[in-house]
């Protein structure tokens, strides 16, 4: 009887639930994020009023969950840490073609993020994305595979088995971004401008 | 009430807390926002986060890292975290809650017994393989006296602990028969230093440093351990209606090394343990068994390629023990040994598709057993000086027929000092229906091997002779289980059936010997699951049958209960105070009479019994102001229910039980880590 009621029990336990899904791989990755936050220095201008929050974009299939919710208690640089979900590119581009007399607000609300991932969800439109908030101090992180090359700033290292990072140093530069030695050090791969040649007198 | 009704009540009791935390509980905490490991990850640096795999992976059925339900193993893993949570005494402690597992011992080897799937014929721990990082600690003079082991390892440098149940042999040879047990030390990711003390019940005072750091190309983790008690009160009748009073105590010193540099690795063990026993026969007075061991390993891995390495690991296990002898008027006997093992292995990856690994190794041991007669003229030796050689060969390769199905094979060949080559072979299959649940089948082999103490013993007064013709033990294993894996929640159910032959007995005679005779069929089934509907709330748990038939029909011969049940529920309500509860309920064993039926019956006969333990830790870090440095009070309770237990005597079956272990225990320590 006792062994019945405990097999049942275990068995028919609850599966979990899609929103409340916990993955190892993401909250590893959301840590990441946070660390990237603390180690990365953005313009004053962008910074803004001190109880101006650091605001984290995820663009794409979101697979964090709640991996995100011990940010909620955490102070940065002294502000809170807001999380904002923008849904796919594509969803976010057809909801500006359906008004047209405002001007791209969603696109602006990528821009106004301090750190923007791009989920993998988002292979195909990747460029697109790092194209719309170009010339904007959006740290951008992916998880994709040449995300450096089009243009990204920080990407985890797709089909890995824990969290390789790499870091485009140009695109940081051209996001008026800086970023610590003490990150650079851990990175894979940094991409940076080759130093001027000195001239052989 | 009657003791029989109060256990089963209790253990009502107890499923139905957890029923109910499990139904309603998974409802209400399923939101929590709260989340330990989450809040783990956040409080690393970016140096340990790069380390943080993101999936658990395990080594020890395949000799190479891969996923749980990819390894081609009925395995289980527990880990560091979850030993903090429910706490223990020791390693013996720690394994004993592990499905399938059952911990045993003996008038002379107490605590000495890692018995898995019923398995047990012997109070040396035979067939159980124990590993450290994949390396053996097997000594050759009797094969299984692992007791230091499992008393004075540091808790708190196990990363995780790998039990395979099944035959294991293929890959690690003799004595990985029943299972293997591989204690996974933690690996240093930045200076950590972690101090421990406790005092508790029995005068039992234990203290532990453990730490480890990165000095450029070195990474170094150890820990050191020491556990004093005074022992409980013992007492019970012995054979010819000896009566044995005394405390069991016992003193362990166990320290642990692993060191890093590149390519080369070593690995460290030594302990010195005493604990008091009834000696080589259970009519003594209680005396103490001493025993210092050493593992040592070094290893040094190659890589070829980026798909082929080669790895070479010379591991030496030595032994220096004295226990007392049964006439009381202090003789000794010594059992020393010195074993040597030589062995090379290589991964290969010619395909994504094909793995092999293949070796061999060459273990050259040395040993004997010296008896101390006060009397002039007696002959001292019981084992005379042996020198052994055994050799083998193995090969195991996994071929992933598609991306859901992976074929399984592998042989050993072994030769054992005198006797001709024998062969163990596996196969298997891991299937895996959808990326959540599968299955694997395995038929396997295994062997253990006769040891000197069986082979060569000469004991005085015609008490033991030994058979050098021995041949070794052998099993064959069918297993086949369901699994289920989500975020959340993992299940297994898994049927197996065993049969055992050339078994290794004492016959009796003038003197009494040993032959290889008999077979033993066994047969059961595990439940095992863990859920963890939020980071704060985890319930395991596990339910086993086991069944043995000898070759005339007498069943339970092994006298390991046939029934087990373990559930542990570990409660975190705050950031501050973390609980864990865990009890375990075995049936009743079976009586020795069962094989001799002219047992005495000296001591009160075994029964069902459930062995609840609580674990309770404060964090004070915060009311102390420390940032940097963590402070814990923990509260620890063995044997809540203050149960009487008493063991089948299984090792010679002439009286009918012994006591086992003591009453309530409770003790209370501090950890700081920083």
């Amino acid at each position: 009887m006792i062994v019945s009621l405990a097999l049942l029990a275990v068995l028919i336990a609850p599966p979990a639930r899609a929103d409340s899904v916990q993955d190892r791989e993401y909250q590893i990755k959301a840590a990441f994020i946070y660390n990237f936050i603390k180690t990365v220095d953005w313009p004053k201008e962008i910074m803004g009023e001190k109880d101006k929050p650091i605001t984290i974009g995820i663009v794409g299939k979101d697979l964090f969950g709640n991996a995100f919710d011990p940010v909620k208690d955490k102070l940065v640089k002294g502000r809170k840490v807001v999380i904002k979900r923008f849904g796919t590119f594509n969803q976010l581009t057809k909801r500006n073609n359906k008004d047209k007399t405002e001007s791209q607000p969603n696109i602006e609300k990528l821009r106004k993020c301090h750190l923007l991932f791009v989920c993998s969800s988002e292979n195909k439109d990747s460029e697109k994305i790092i194209k719309s908030v170009s010339g904007y101090s959006v740290l951008t992180v992916g998880e994709i595979k040449d995300f450096l090359e089009t243009g990204g700033i920080i990407n985890f290292i797709p089909k890995k088995e824990k969290g390789d990072f790499e870091v485009n140093l140009i695109a940081c530069k051209h996001a008026k971004l800086k970023i610590s030695s003490k990150l650079l050090r851990i990175a894979k791969r940094v991409i940076d401008e080759k130093p001027p040649q000195k001239d052989k007198d | 009430m009657s003791a029989k009704r109060n256990v089963l009540t209790w253990n009502l009791m107890f499923v139905l807390i957890f029923l109910s935390l499990l139904g309603i509980g998974s409802q209400v905490f399923a939101d929590r926002q709260e989340s330990n490991e989450q809040t783990d990850f956040f409080e690393m640096s970016l140096e340990q986060l790069a380390e943080e795999p993101y999936v658990v992976k395990v080594t020890t059925a395949s000799k190479r890292s891969e996923k749980i339900q990819d390894a081609p193993a009925i395995l289980t893993v527990i880990t560091a975290e979850e030993i903090k949570q429910f706490g223990a005494k020791n390693l013996l402690g720690v394994l004993e809650r592990a499905p399938g597992i059952y911990t045993t011992g003996s008038y002379m080897y107490r605590q000495n017994v890692v018995s898995i799937r019923g398995i047990t014929t012997t109070h040396h721990n035979k067939h159980t393989l124990l590993l450290l990082n994949g390396r053996p600690l097997r000594e050759s003079a009797e094969g299984g006296a692992d007791f230091p082991f499992l008393l004075a390892f540091p808790l708190e440098a196990i990363d995780k602990i790998e039990i395979i149940r099944g035959p294991g042999s293929v890959l690690y040879g003799s004595n990985a028969y029943s299972g293997v047990v591989n204690v996974v030390t933690k690996k240093p990711k930045e200076t950590e230093l972690q101090i421990s003390s406790d005092y508790g019940s029995f005068d039992t005072k234990s203290s532990s440093l453990v730490g480890g750091t990165t000095i450029k190309d070195w990474q170094i983790y150890g820990g050191i351990r020491e556990l004093d008690s005074g022992g409980w009160n013992f007492n019970a009748t012995g054979e010819s209606a000896s009566q044995v009073t005394g405390d069991y105590s016992e003193h362990h010193v166990g320290t642990t090394l692993f060191l890093k540099n590149k390519n080369f690795t070593v690995n460290l063990f030594y302990a010195d343990s005493e604990q008091a026993v009834m000696g080589a026969l259970p009519t003594s007075p209680i005396g103490p068994y001493v025993y210092r061991k050493l593992f040592l390993d070094l290893g040094y891995i190659h890589e070829i390629c980026d798909s082929w390495d080669i790895a070479i690991n010379g591991t030496y296990n030595m032994r220096r023990s004295e226990f007392p002898f049964p006439t009381g008027s202090q003789v000794t006997a010594d059992t020393d040994s010195d074993d040597y093992l030589l062995e090379i292995t290589s991964h290969m990856q010619p395909s994504e598709k094909l793995n092999f690994v293949v070796g061999g190794s060459i273990n050259h041991q040395t040993g004997h057993v010296t008896w101390y007669s006060p009397t002039p003229g007696q002959d001292p030796q019981m084992v005379p000086p042996y020198t052994n050689l055994w050799l083998n060969g193995y090969l195991q390769a996994d071929y992933k027929v598609s991306e859901s199905i992976k074929l399984i094979g592998g042989i050993q060949a072994n030769k054992i000092e005198t006797q001709s080559v024998a062969l163990v072979p596996r196969v298997g299959i891991v299937a895996n229906f959808t990326e959540k649940s599968g299955l694997k089948f395995f038929y396997g082999e295994a062997f253990r091997a006769p040891y000197s103490i069986e082979t060569s013993i000469n004991a005085p007064f015609n008490a033991l002779q030994g058979e050098p013709g021995l041949e070794p033990e052998k099993i064959s294993t069918f297993d086949l289980q369901l699994f289920h894996n989500e975020k959340k929640y993992q299940v297994a159910l898994t049927g197996f059936y065993s049969k055992m032959d050339n078994m290794i007995t004492r016959v009796t005679g003038t003197p009494p010997t040993y032959a290889n005779q008999g077979k033993l069929h066994i047969y059961g089934a595990e439940f095992e699951g863990k859920y963890k509907p939020s980071a704060n709330l985890q319930l395991i748990g596990s339910v086993s049958y086991y069944n043995n038939q000898d070759e005339n029909g007498v069943i339970n011969v092994t006298h390991i209960p046939n029934f087990m049940m373990k559930t542990g529920i570990f409660y975190k309500p705050s950031p501050v105070v973390s609980m864990g509860i865990f009890n375990s309920f075995y049936s009743k064993p079976s009586d020795v009479s069962k094989v001799n039926s002219a047992r005495s019956v000296v001591n009160p006969n075994p029964k069902a019994y459930s062995w609840l333990s609580a674990n309770i830790t404060m964090d004070i870090s915060k009311w102390l102001k420390l940032k940097k440095t963590s402070v814990e009070l923990n509260l620890f309770v063995d044997n809540l229910l203050d149960e009487d237990v008493y063991l089948p005597e299984f090792s010679r079956r002439n009286i009918n039980s012994i006591p086992a272990k003591g009453g309530r225990f409770i003790g209370g320590g501090l950890r700081i880590k920083f």
